[in-house]
C-alpha cells in the first residue's frame, strides 16, 4: 500500500496521490524553495477511511443523485460520521509528533485541502474546497474532516458541474503544515493575469494570513514588477482596513488594521519577485503563488498553474 | 447616512456631539429657527435626521426660516469669522496643546477631558453658522445669475468667483513649489520616483536633499494638519504621505497655481462683464447683481477658509490630543496601543481617568466588532425613506450622471458585457440572479462561485485581481470589475450597465 503521509522534499512521492496543492508543495520542495514544514495526508489514507467503513459504494450511489441538496450533505457527512482506522490514526499521531519537533515555538498548523485535479493547467477550483488556519493539535482531525467533506461543497459541486467534470476519480488529499503567522502576505502571478502581458509579474499583498487576498475580503495593494529587471512598473495601495490573523488559542480572528502605506517594502518586493522569477523557471510556465512573510523571511505556501489562456486568445 | 465607513466609537461619538446634538442644534438655536438634527450611530454608521418642531405642513414655512437666516448671517459672515470665529479656534488651539495630559494627575485629566468637549462642540456650533452662510452667498449669486441667463449650465455661476479662495489656494501654491525645488535637484527627484514608498531617512544623503527637507519643514509648518482624519495621522504625523503628493507632480507636471487662479480671475470677470452688458438698461436689477457678487466673493471664500482653519485643523488638533490620552493610559497600564482609545467611548474614557481600571479585554471585543462591521453594507437610511431631495447645486443627484464611467475599480476579468444589475449581499439572496444578470456584491468570495454559470458580469467591492473568485472569473471568461467600494450601494437592481473588466469601469448602458 502506498504510504499514508508523505513528508515534503523527503522521498520521491506518487504525484497522483497527493492532490493539486500536495503536488505543488512538493516541488517547490525538491527545487530548494522555502516552505513551512509539514507534511501530506495522501489521497491513498482518504481512501483507506471509506474503504474500512465499506463506503466507496454508497458514493457511487450518491454521486448519482447529485446536484440534488439531499444527495450533496449526505455526502459530505460521511467525512465526519466514522471514526479514523487505526494505521491512519496511528500513522497521523506520529506525524504531528515530528511536526511538533520541527514547529520552533510556533504551535498552530494550517491544514489545506489538496484535491486530485484541482490546480491543473485548466482547472483551479479556486477557493472550492476547505482551508482550515490557525488549528491545535487537538483539532486536528476535525480539521482534515472538513476538508474531505469539502470535496462536496456546494462551490466544489457547481464548479465541476459547470467544467463538465465528474466525481468519479474524486479524492481528496490535505495538507498539513505549520502556520506561517505572516505579518504581510502575498499572491503572485508571474504573468499579467489580466492583460496576459508575460514580461510582468504581478502581485498583490496585505497584512496578517493571505486569506483575505484570496477571498477577496479586502483590496489589497498591486505592485507590477519587470520581470527582467524586477523594477516596479506600477504600484496601487489597496484598501486594507483589515487583517487576518491567528488567535493565540486557536482560530484566526479579523481585527482592523492600523497601519497605512504599502504592505511590503523595496526590500521585501525584490526579495518576492526573485523567488517569482526562479519559481517560474523552475515550473516551466506562469505560476500563481501564495507566499507569507515573517520574522524577515519568505514562505511559499502554494504554487499551481496560471489557469487562464493569453489576453486575446 | 452620513458617512458611508463604519466609525470607530470614540469618532462615532465625536460626530454626534460634533455635527449633530451640539454643532447644528446650537446653529440652529442661535439663528431662531424652530429645527433640529436628530443623529443616531448605529453599528459604527452615522445617521442623521433634520427635524422640525413644528408641524410637517409647516416644514416649507420653516426651512424659509432657515434660508432667510442664512441670508442675514451671510452679510455679516466676513465679520464673524475675522473677529469670532478665528480667534476662538485658535485659543481653543493653544488650550489643547497646553493640557498636560503627560504630567498632571490622572484625576485632573478628567476634569479637562469635560472641558474639551464642551469646547469642541462649540467650535462645530460656530461650523454650522460660518459655513452654511458662506454657502448661502454663493447660492443667492447663483439663483439671480440663473434669473438673468437663458440655459445656464448648472455651476457656470460660482466660475464668478472662482480664484478669490485663498487658503486652499496657498496650499495648492505652496505644494507646486515643493514639487518644483524637488525637480530642481535631479537626485531629489530620482530619490522620490523611484521608491513606491518614499523614505525621509535617505534623503539626506542624496545632493540637495537637505535643502528639500528644510522646504518640506517649512511646508509642514503651515499645513501639516492636512491629510489625515480623526484616526488617521495627518501630514504632520506622516510627512511620507506630502512626499507622495510631491511625486505625483513630479510625474504629472501642473500648471503653476498662480497662473492658474490669474486665468481664472480673469475668466470670471469676462462671465460678470457678460452679465452686466445684459443689465445694463436695468439698474435696479444691475445694483442687486453687483451686491451678490460683490458679497459671494467676500463671504464665498470662507467655504474653503473655515474647512482649511476650523475642520481640517480642528481634526488634526483632535486626533493629536486624542493619541495623547491613549499614551496615558498606555503609562497607566489601562491600554496596551496608544490608537486603543478609539475603541473607547467619552464616557468609559471618563470614567477610566477617575477611577482606574483595565480596558484591555473592552478594547479587544471592540475591535472584532468594530471589524465585523466593517464589512457590512449598512442600509442608507432608517426608517420611512427621506423625502426625495432636489439635486443641489452642491450635492447634485447622482443618478443624473448618465454621461461617462458610473463606477471605478480593478479590471479584474477581461471582455465587455452588458445586462440588468442584481445586488445580492448575502448567500439568501442567490435565488434572485437571473441568467444575464451583472451580479454586484460585497466581496469577490467564492460562495458567488455557483452562480458564475449564469451571469454576465461581476462587480464587487472590495477585493483584487488574485483573489480565487477573480480566478475563477477569468477561467469561467465573466468580465469582472472588482475593488469598486460601493459599488452595492451606489447600483439598484434593474440598472442597466455596461462592465469592462478590461478597463476596469462600469457604465450605465
Amino acid at each position: 500500500m502506498q504510504p499514508l503521509i508523505h513528508w515534503f522534499g523527503q522521498g520521491s512521492g506518487d504525484p497522483n496521490t497527493l492532490g493539486g496543492k500536495g503536488v505543488g508543495l512538493e516541488r517547490l520542495a525538491r527545487l530548494g524553495f522555502p516552505i513551512p514544514p509539514g507534511f501530506c495526508l495522501s489521497t491513498t489514507a482518504y481512501h483507506r477511511y471509506l474503504e474500512v467503513h465499506t463506503l466507496h459504494r454508497r458514493i457511487t450511489e450518491l454521486h448519482a443523485g447529485l446536484p440534488d441538496e439531499t444527495a450533496r450533505q449526505t455526502l459530505a457527512g460521511l467525512a465526519h460520521a466514522f471514526p479514523f482506522p487505526d494505521d491512519l490514526a496511528m500513522a497521523l499521531a506520529a506525524g504531528l509528533e515530528t511536526l511538533a519537533q520541527q514547529r520552533a515555538g510556533r504551535s498552530l498548523l494550517a491544514v489545506r485541502s489538496s484535491a486530485l485535479g484541482e490546480d491543473a493547467a485548466t482547472t483551479s477550483f479556486a477557493g472550492a474546497h476547505e482551508t482550515a488556519l490557525g488549528v491545535p493539535l487537538h483539532d486536528v482531525d476535525n480539521a482534515i474532516r472538513r476538508c474531505w467533506a469539502s470535496l462536496y461543497s456546494a462551490r466544489a459541486v457547481a464548479y465541476r458541474r459547470r467544467k463538465g467534470l465528474g466525481f468519479d476519480n474524486a479524492a481528496m488529499a490535505v495538507v498539513v503544515q505549520v502556520l506561517v503567522p505572516a505579518e504581510v502576505s502575498a499572491v503572485a502571478f508571474t504573468r499579467n493575469p489580466v492583460s496576459g502581458q508575460d514580461d510582468e509579474i504581478l502581485i498583490n499583498a496585505t497584512w496578517g494570513l493571505g486569506e483575505t487576498i484570496v477571498s477577496g475580503t479586502v483590496t489589497p495593494d498591486t505592485v507590477i514588477l519587470e520581470k527582467a529587471t524586477l523594477r516596479i512598473r506600477q504600484a496601487e495601495p489597496g484598501t486594507k482596513t483589515v487583517q487576518l490573523v491567528a488567535r493565540d488559542g486557536g482560530g484566526t480572528a479579523t481585527v482592523p488594521t492600523t497601519k497605512g502605506g504599502f504592505a511590503l517594502d523595496d526590500l521585501a518586493l525584490t526579495a518576492l519577485g526573485e523567488l517569482c522569477r526562479q519559481v517560474e523557471e523552475g515550473f516551466g510556465q506562469p505560476m500563481d503563488i501564495e507566499a507569507a512573510f515573517a520574522a524577515g523571511q519568505w514562505y511559499l505556501l502554494q504554487a499551481r498553474p496560471i489557469t487562464t489562456k493569453r489576453a486575446g486568445t | 447616512m452620513h458617512n458611508p465607513v463604519a466609525l470607530h466609537p470614540l469618532v462615532g461619538d465625536a460626530m454626534r456631539h460634533g455635527w449633530g446634538m451640539t454643532g447644528l442644534n446650537y446653529a440652529f438655536a442661535h439663528v431662531g429657527v424652530p429645527m433640529h438634527m436628530h443623529v443616531r450611530v448605529l453599528n459604527g454608521f452615522v445617521y442623521g435626521a433634520a427635524r422640525i418642531d413644528a408641524p410637517e405642513s409647516e416644514r416649507p414655512r420653516v426651512q424659509g426660516m432657515w434660508k432667510e437666516a442664512l441670508q442675514a448671517r451671510s452679510r455679516v459672515n466676513h465679520q464673524y469669522w475675522t473677529n469670532e470665529v478665528l480667534p476662538t479656534l485658535l485659543e481653543t488651539y493653544r488650550w489643547v496643546q497646553a493640557v498636560p495630559v503627560e504630567t498632571a494627575p490622572i484625576r485632573e485629566i478628567a476634569h479637562a477631558w469635560d472641558e474639551f468637549w464642551v469646547r469642541i462642540a462649540h467650535i462645530w456650533g460656530l461650523h454650522f453658522i460660518v459655513g452654511p452662510a458662506a454657502y448661502r452667498a454663493l447660492e443667492d449669486l447663483a439663483d439671480l445669475y440663473e434669473a438673468f441667463t437663458e440655459n445656464a449650465h448648472p455651476g457656470e455661476a460660482l466660475m464668478m468667483v472662482a480664484g478669490w479662495s485663498t487658503d486652499l489656494q496657498r496650499v495648492q501654491q505652496d505644494l507646486y513649489l515643493l514639487a518644483e525645488q524637488a525637480r530642481s535637484s535631479p537626485a531629489v527627484s530620482e530619490l522620490i520616483l523611484g521608491d513606491h514608498q518614499p523614505a525621509l531617512a535617505t534623503l539626506p544623503q542624496v545632493s540637495g536633499g537637505e535643502e528639500f527637507l528644510r522646504a518640506l519643514r517649512g511646508f509642514l509648518d503651515s499645513h501639516g494638519h492636512l491629510g489625515g482624519n480623526l484616526v488617521l495621522p495627518s501630514w504632520e504625523d506622516d510627512p511620507t504621505l506630502v512626499l507622495i503628493e510631491v511625486r505625483k507632480r513630479l510625474q504629472h507636471p501642473q500648471e503653476d497655481p498662480g497662473k492658474r487662479r490669474q486665468h481664472l480671475r480673469a475668466n470670471a470677470d469676462t462671465l460678470a462683464d457678460r452679465v452686466r452688458a445684459k443689465l445694463r438698461d436695468r439698474p435696479a436689477d444691475l445694483d442687486r447683481f453687483e451686491a451678490a457678487l460683490t458679497l459671494a466673493r467676500e463671504v464665498g471664500p470662507l467655504t474653503e477658509t473655515h474647512n482649511y482653519w476650523l475642520d481640517r485643523m480642528l481634526t488634526a488638533q483632535v486626533h493629536r490630543f486624542l493619541v495623547r490620552i491613549g499614551k496615558r493610559l498606555v503609562a497607566a497600564t489601562m491600554l496596551d496601543d496608544p490608537p486603543d482609545v478609539f475603541y473607547l467611548h467619552v464616557d468609559e474614557i471618563k470614567a477610566a481617568l477617575e477611577e482606574p481600571s483595565n480596558l484591555r479585554s473592552l478594547v479587544a471585543d471592540r475591535k472584532i466588532q468594530h471589524a465585523r462591521w466593517t464589512t457590512l453594507t449598512p442600509p442608507q437610511y432608517l426608517g420611512a425613506p427621506p423625502p426625495p431631495a432636489p439635486p443641489g447645486r452642491f450635492n447634485p443627484n447622482p443618478a443624473q450622471q448618465t454621461d461617462g464611467p458610473v463606477l471605478r475599480g480593478i479590471g479584474a476579468s477581461a471582455g465587455i458585457s452588458r445586462g440588468p444589475v442584481r445586488v445580492v449581499l448575502t448567500p439568501e439572496g442567490f435565488g434572485r440572479v437571473q441568467p444575464g444578470d451583472v451580479l454586484v456584491c460585497p466581496a469577490s468570495e467564492p460562495s458567488w462561485v455557483p452562480l458564475f454559470g449564469i451571469i454576465a458580469a461581476l462587480i464587487t467591492n472590495t477585493g483584487g485581481v488574485t483573489s480565487h473568485a477573480a480566478v475563477v472569473a477569468r477561467e469561467f471568461g465573466v468580465p469582472a470589475v472588482v475593488g469598486v467600494r460601493d459599488a452595492t450601494q451606489r447600483l439598484r437592481d434593474g440598472q442597466h450597465v455596461e462592465v469592462d473588466g478590461t478597463a476596469g469601469v462600469v457604465r450605465l448602458a
